[in-house]
């Protein structure tokens, strides 16, 4: 690396990511045959490669990115989303996991809606899943292209190759990158990309946080001390957030896991269900190593700033990029930009995925009763198609974008953790006690967004709908007259 | 009693203590405020009363509780000794918060002043209790994995149900257009 300035390392080592991504497209495009194989990788993949597609599409760009900035400006409190790794990994996966992937078999399921019209015997509950679906793959699709567009052109203007682009010009690159390799190679090609980008994200964390500890010279302990001395409340439990804020993420991080689609559809592509076994170690183990540079970063950024090490920032989201250009050695710092790309990409591809099948096979099912012809080259079709959407939505759509963005991971928990993970493991939950959950998470969610209105005590409002759609789905289950099962689904959920 | 209802009564707690909270909005002094010298960070806001914390307590074993329920709920086969076994861990964690807002607590009144591992001790039992102690159930669920979660008669079970229902994948709907169960809709 002598020689190269520090701009440049980082686009050799995004280069070379970029590169293998497109060469797994190719890779993959050959073991693509039909929409199972696109949908569902042939339901034949193994315990590394299911882990980590679960792992890394957890992980978006935000936990290298909007996580240490959290920890910079708001202290311990962001701590609390991750703190749940284990037990909510515990608690999430053992109940969605078997379910899904037995269900899914059984039936020939090729996506979430699919498993879900399944269990409740009703379209209109296929429907519904599918429209959150929707709703949420073109926001945080559109944000997460956005995100990549604007590290890319940073990179590219930097390191001295096309100054002056446009942001026009980075979302093409970075859309067309993003298609190349989901289009091609469909989920096959989007998990052999996961494996690749989680193995990056660990590698990050660990690198990072040997780093971050190392900013001040008295390591973690000074760390600590700076912080407690200026505000001793960022460094209790909870941080500048408070109690009931914090306690809030911890819930909707623990538990809403199982409700996120891009996530528990990597489930039902698992080859057995025993192998679930070392899965669920290995998905709590690998976040737990990436989740060390959100912790690492944000917490070293704060001390060095409130020490005079580094200047004040102008924006807590400027934490990561301004530790790697001060504190990192070129080359992590080349590999910390590459596990930002693949964190940003693992969950957009994750997004695509499931949005097209969405389209092309849940939609005209639950309205016409039949599927697409020709599945597999529709899906591809649609698979541009969705990502040009997003990419203009991106680019021209500010306000929606926003309002579509801030769906995210607490309105798919309210709407799919009591649909899904409570709905496969109890049988007197029904159709109508379904539709309420997603409905209702859909209104409470985006009303208070569009309306603007404070929450109380700081409590996250993804989980303030996640507690509403939850106690009315559990509630209408209690009072409305159990129906029974078809006997495939009663058999499975026996299991 | 069974974990449903056990989950069901978590979520009626914390349906309640959130309208709790639209009821009886935080006084404006609790909430964090822009740090004084720099702009892009925050500063705490005051402690709320003891009395508001305690019910934030007790929303804390709620979501404890619904973790622990849920791990229960989807494990109905698991055998006694591993469900006292889990019972007793998810007690455990729930005395984990609870002495972490004891602590807090503390930390509180007192201020900085002693570090445990570089972290203060609320702090540290974030990351090392509530972060990291439930590891200490993956032994329980390693070991038990085969025997209550998905043993090899529930996958001699589910051969047979996939053998009388199952959609064999030569005849799924794909790319010919057609649905059949292989949609998983509304079943015959």
């Amino acid at each position: 690396m002598m020689g190269l300035d520090r701009a440049t390392v980082a686009l050799l080592f995004v280069t070379v990511y970029l590169g293998s991504c497109i060469g797994i497209g190719i890779w993959a495009m050959r073991r693509t045959r039909d929409s199972h194989d696109f949908f569902m990788a042939g339901r034949n993949l193994g315990v590394v490669l299911t882990a980590f597609a679960a792992f890394s599409s957890t992980l978006s760009g935000f936990g290298f990115v909007g996580g240490p900035g959290l920890v910079y400006s708001m202290g311990s409190s962001s701590i609390w989303m991750v703190a749940t790794a284990i037990s909510g990994g515990f608690a999430g996966f053992l109940l969605v996991a078997k379910k899904i992937r037995l269900l899914a078999e059984v039936r020939g399921s090729i996506s979430l809606p699919d498993v879900m019209a399944a269990r409740y015997s009703s379209n209109a509950v296929r429907a519904w899943t599918a429209v959150v679906v929707i709703l949420g793959v073109l926001g945080y699709l559109a944000t997460q292209i956005l995100a990549m567009s604007i590290v890319l052109r940073d990179l590219l203007t930097d390191a001295g190759y096309l100054p002056g682009m446009s942001l026009e010009l980075a979302v093409l690159i970075s859309t067309g990158l993003l298609v190349f390799y989901t289009v091609t190679g469909g989920i096959i090609a989007t998990v052999y990309t996961d494996f690749v980008q989680g193995v990056i994200m660990m590698v990050a964390g660990v690198l990072v946080f040997i780093t971050a500890v190392n900013v001040l010279p008295g390591g973690i302990a000074e760390i600590t001390t700076v912080a407690a001395m200026d505000d001793p409340g960022s460094v209790g439990a909870f941080g500048t957030l408070g109690a009931a804020g914090a306690i809030s993420w911890f819930l909707i991080f623990a538990i809403g896991g199982s409700g996120q689609p891009h996530v528990i559809t990597k489930f039902m592509m698992l080859r057995s269900v025993k192998d679930l076994r070392r899965v669920i170690p290995l998905v709590m183990l690998a976040y737990c190593l990436a989740a060390l540079l959100w912790i690492g970063i944000g917490m070293a950024m704060r001390a060095a700033v409130l020490a005079g090490v580094h200047p004040p920032l102008a924006s807590a989201d400027g934490a990561a990029p301004a530790f790697l250009q001060a504190f990192a050695h070129p080359a992590l710092a080349g590999i910390v930009f590459a596990a930002l790309l693949a964190a940003i990409m693992s969950t957009a591809d994750g997004f695509l995925n499931i949005g097209t099948a969405a389209i092309v096979h849940d939609i005209p099912v639950a309205i016409f009763g039949r599927s697409v012809p020709n599945e597999l080259f529709w899906a591809r079709v649609v698979t541009v198609v969705l990502a040009a959407i997003a990419a203009l939505f991106a680019l021209y759509t500010g306000d929606l974008v926003a309002i579509l963005g801030a769906f995210g991971w607490g309105t798919f928990a309210a709407a799919l953790v009591p649909t899904v993970a409570i709905g496969l493991n109890w049988k007197r939950a029904n159709a109508t006690a379904a539709l309420a959950a997603i409905i209702s998470s859909l209104v409470f969610n985006f009303g208070i967004k569009i309306t603007g209105t404070a929450m109380p005590w700081r409590i996250d409002v993804g989980t303030a709908s996640f507690i509403v759609s939850m106690t009315l789905f559990l509630g209408l289950s209690w009072f409305m007259p159990q129906k029974p099962l078809p006997p495939d689904v009663d058999a499975v959920m026996d299991l | 009693m069974r974990a449903i209802h056990v989950l069901t009564g978590a979520f009626v707690t914390l349906f309640v203590l959130v309208v709790w909270a639209f009821l009886q909005p935080a006084p404006p002094e609790t909430a964090p405020t822009v740090h004084p010298v720099v702009s892009s960070m925050f500063a705490s806001g005051v402690p709320p009363s003891r009395g508001a914390q305690m019910l934030v307590l007790v929303g804390a074993l709620a979501c404890v509780t619904v973790l622990g329920s849920a791990v229960l709920l989807a494990s109905p086969r698991m055998t006694t000794r591993d469900r006292w076994l889990t019972v007793a861990f998810w007690l455990a964690y729930g005395g984990v918060f609870a002495g972490m807002f004891l602590s807090q607590w503390q930390y509180e009144a007192e201020g900085p002043g002693r570090l445990v591992l570089g972290f203060t001790p609320p702090t540290a039992f974030l990351l090392f209790g509530v972060w990291l102690f439930p590891a200490v159930w993956l032994p329980v669920l390693m070991r038990g994995f085969g025997v209550w979660y998905y043993a090899p008669e529930d996958d001699a079970r589910f051969r047979e149900i996939v053998a009388e229902h199952g959609v064999d994948r030569h005849t799924r709907a794909d790319d010919a257009g057609e649905t059949g169960t292989g949609t998983g809709g509304t079943p015959e």
